[in-house]
């Protein structure tokens, strides 16, 4: 049998657990982009290509400066100008369904009385897709098994016939039931260890973790100075620069994620954790780096455009935000230009990335002949590093999807991109990890990563909705000081039994029992799915 | 529809259909995989209900199940006499129950006895140890088994008897999601 076979075998044992997590994004963001096509998209394009009229109850401040947009470019269009435009989301793409900016404001009469609220349906529908993915992720969650009994139980495949894979199987599986027991025995020494030994190892931590935290912060720094940079440099007119100096910020981000962990892991070697916990400290620390990275990000992008907060500064004066130096929607450079850059980027840096490093790689190992080379062998293929990148992803669009309802669909695209790409060099220039993943504990752990991410998400969200001012020439809410307003006027119009209903609904009186009534249940939950 | 058959009689198809997850074509070429295990036992008419048994040697050289570690405790598992000793019916049986079709509650009242080595309705520690030498090919130190074996039985044993009953397995299994899958044989 050939080398790829075998190692076909043993991957099929060990990457399925990346393949299904996957699998169930790709599910996950094309379902939610049903549910937006439904209720945003296909409603707004009705009503575009019918051209009904919409009516907006509140005055817009006609403020030609501020409410000024026109995306379309005049004159003469290169051809790599439309390039240029997809890889950074302006010119033709600003200007279409993509983009909040393009969705009318007001309502719509339909039947008689029945009309429809576009803000308000862009709105509630933005905040459905969040429970929606919450409710999801939580009912889709594979069952804790108990270790030691599923391993010997359930482990063995039936339908392994070759002599061959049956004993990697075997090995596979001795290799698990070795590392289970190494650990139960790390844990017993770590009990028996003495003061002193205790005292030298939580010092060496000590002073491990604060080297982390230092190239951690150096990182943040790092990406605010890019940001900064990228903003205000951006009228460069070369292609190939003005396109390096958009994608700063991303490029950054990156290097910041390839870095770090790298020293992470050259500083876990110190610390003497037990295999477990290691494998969760490094998933810690990536996990961290990765949110962390982008509400930096954010937070120095809200900097520029609202002038820190300062609404009276010269820049943010007139319509109490930045308007000028090409600032022309809020939104715009919060959502589209950002997070589809840093979209688009981490599907670049997957394929190039298995292109230009792990193929090459795999050619110099097949075919030199240096000892040394072939000790370096194969690239591994690390799957809790690969399942954070797609988390990652995951996050980016849900931060992004407010102001870019068809960030979900481009994700479901970008997603099976990435399965059938990693499909491919699983198979030819990868090797399997020295460590074997333990796939049953950790599916249930990146769950619970995944569901962490969509929280983070929702602070920035939750912030732009309450606090920020929307933009005043385009998209739906443009004619409100808060995105929420949205929510009282209409519910003020309702008839006024149902408008005290909901007042009941979101009162104290209701609002604490229900509070405490989910999180008994989520409790009960936890307590099914880990014991 | 199709080519006339005579190896089975209409109303024993329609038995096998409902009492297993095949299909017709499917039950048939089962016949086939039985027949050719042994030409000169097995009739290639089973309209008069022939009571032949095949003897376990002869099963566990399938190509399905040659190099399987268990072999030896399925075909006994699906066997009347427990002894491996197969008729039509309990090898149609067995690969009915090994099939993706069949719901998880029926396999897992098979394979709670394929690891009952000693048949005594329990899953003891000495079946767990044989368990894990077939799962490991015995390359697993003594005390390193007894470990296992300790752990394992301490997570599923829900009656605290030292040994599973069928409904500690059964509870454990059910939180396998991999069981359904794995627990399957294709022919």
């Amino acid at each position: 049998m050939t080398s790829w076979q075998q190692r076909k075998g043993k991957y099929k044992l060990q990457s399925a657990s990346y393949f299904r997590f996957l699998r169930f994004l790709v599910f996950l963001n094309l379902m939610s982009f049903f549910l937006i096509g439904c209720f945003v998209l296909i409603p707004n394009v009705t009503i575009r290509s019918l051209k009904l009229t919409t009516t907006s109850n509140s005055s817009v401040k006609n403020d030609t400066e501020c409410t000024y947009y026109n995306p379309t470019p005049t004159g003469l269009v290169n051809f790599f100008n439309y390039v240029l435009d997809i890889l950074s989301g302006t010119g033709m793409l600003e200007f279409s369904y993509l983009f909040y900016g393009f969705y009318e404001s007001g309502e719509v009469d339909l039947v008689k009385k029945i009309s429809y609220n576009i803000p308000v349906s862009y709105l509630v529908t933005c905040l459905c897709y969040m429970l929606f993915c919450i409710i999801w992720i939580v009912l889709s969650n594979d069952v804790f098994l108990h270790y030691f009994c599923s391993l010997v139980f359930s482990a063995w495949d039936f339908r392994l016939k070759s002599e061959k894979f049956i004993k990697l199987k075997q090995k596979t599986i001795r290799y698990e039931f070795q590392m289970e027991l190494e650990e139960a025995e790390a844990h017993r020494a770590a009990l028996h260890r003495t003061m002193s030994d205790n005292a030298r190892l939580y010092g060496y931590r000590v002073a491990l973790n604060l080297v982390v935290i230092a190239c951690i912060t150096g990182a943040f720094y790092c990406i605010y100075l890019a940001t900064q940079e990228s903003q205000r440099l951006q009228s460069e007119t070369s292609f190939l620069l003005g396109l390096l100096i958009e994608y700063l910020p991303s490029v950054v981000i990156t290097a910041a994620n390839f870095i770090v962990p790298m020293i992470c892991d050259f500083v876990m070697r110190f610390e003497a954790y037990t295999l477990s916990m290691q494998i969760k400290v490094i998933l810690f620390r990536a996990v961290f780096l990765r949110f962390a990275s982008l509400g930096v990000l954010l937070f120095s992008l809200w900097a520029q455009i609202t002038c820190g907060g300062d609404v009276t500064a010269t820049d943010c004066k007139a319509c109490e935000y930045n308007y000028g130096h090409n600032y022309t929607m809020l939104s715009l450079i919060v959502s589209l230009h950002v997070m589809y850059k840093l979209m688009i980027f981490d599907l670049l840096t997957i394929t190039l990335v298995t292109l230009l490093v792990e193929f090459p790689r795999r050619m110099l190992v097949d075919f030199c002949s240096w000892k040394l080379v072939k000790l370096w062998g194969y690239q591994q293929f690390l799957v809790p590093q690969n399942i954070l990148q797609l988390i990652y992803g995951q996050t980016v669009v849900w931060i992004g999807v407010f102001f870019c309802p068809l960030l979900p669909l481009l994700n479901t695209i970008k997603f099976i991109l990435i399965f059938y790409c990693k499909k491919l060099t699983l198979f030819r220039n990868c090797r399997p990890a020295e460590k074997t993943f333990r796939s049953a504990r950790s599916n249930f752990f990146f769950r619970i990563i995944l569901l962490i991410g969509l929280f983070v998400s929702c602070v920035p969200l939750g912030y732009s909705v309450a606090k920020i001012q929307p933009s005043k020439g385009c998209g739906p809410f443009r004619s409100l000081s808060r995105i929420w307003d949205v929510i009282p006027n209409s519910v003020a119009e309702l008839p006024i039994t149902t408008q005290q209903f909901l007042y009941f609904l979101g009162s104290q009186a209701f609002a604490v029992p229900l509070f405490l009534l989910c999180c008994h249940f989520m409790l009960y939950l936890i307590n099914c799915v880990v014991f | 529809m199709g080519n006339k058959q005579t190896i089975f009689t209409d109303e024993q198809l329609d038995a096998y259909q409902d009492c297993t997850f095949f299909t017709r074509k499917e039950i048939l070429r089962l016949h086939g995989r039985y027949h050719e295990l042994a030409p000169n036992l097995v009739p290639m008419d089973y309209t008069n209900d022939p009571d032949v048994k095949l003897p376990l040697q002869l099963i566990i050289n399938m190509p399905e199940l040659k190099e399987n570690p268990f072999k030896q405790r399925i075909v006994e598992a699906f066997s009347e006499d427990g002894q491996g000793n197969l008729s039509f019916n309990d090898f149609v049986d067995m690969f009915s129950v090994l099939s993706e079709m069949a719901p998880r509650e029926l396999k897992a009242i098979y394979a709670f006895k394929i690891y009952d080595f000693n048949t005594d309705n329990f899953i003891c520690k000495s079946d767990l140890e044989q368990t894990l030498n077939k799962l490991t090919r015995d390359e697993l130190a003594a005390e390193e088994v007894n470990l296992v074996c300790e752990k394992a039985i301490e997570e599923a044993d829900l009656d605290g008897d030292g040994k599973l009953a069928f409904t500690d397995f059964e509870n454990m299994i059910s939180r396998a999601p991999d069981f359904l899958s794995t627990f399957h044989i294709r022919i």
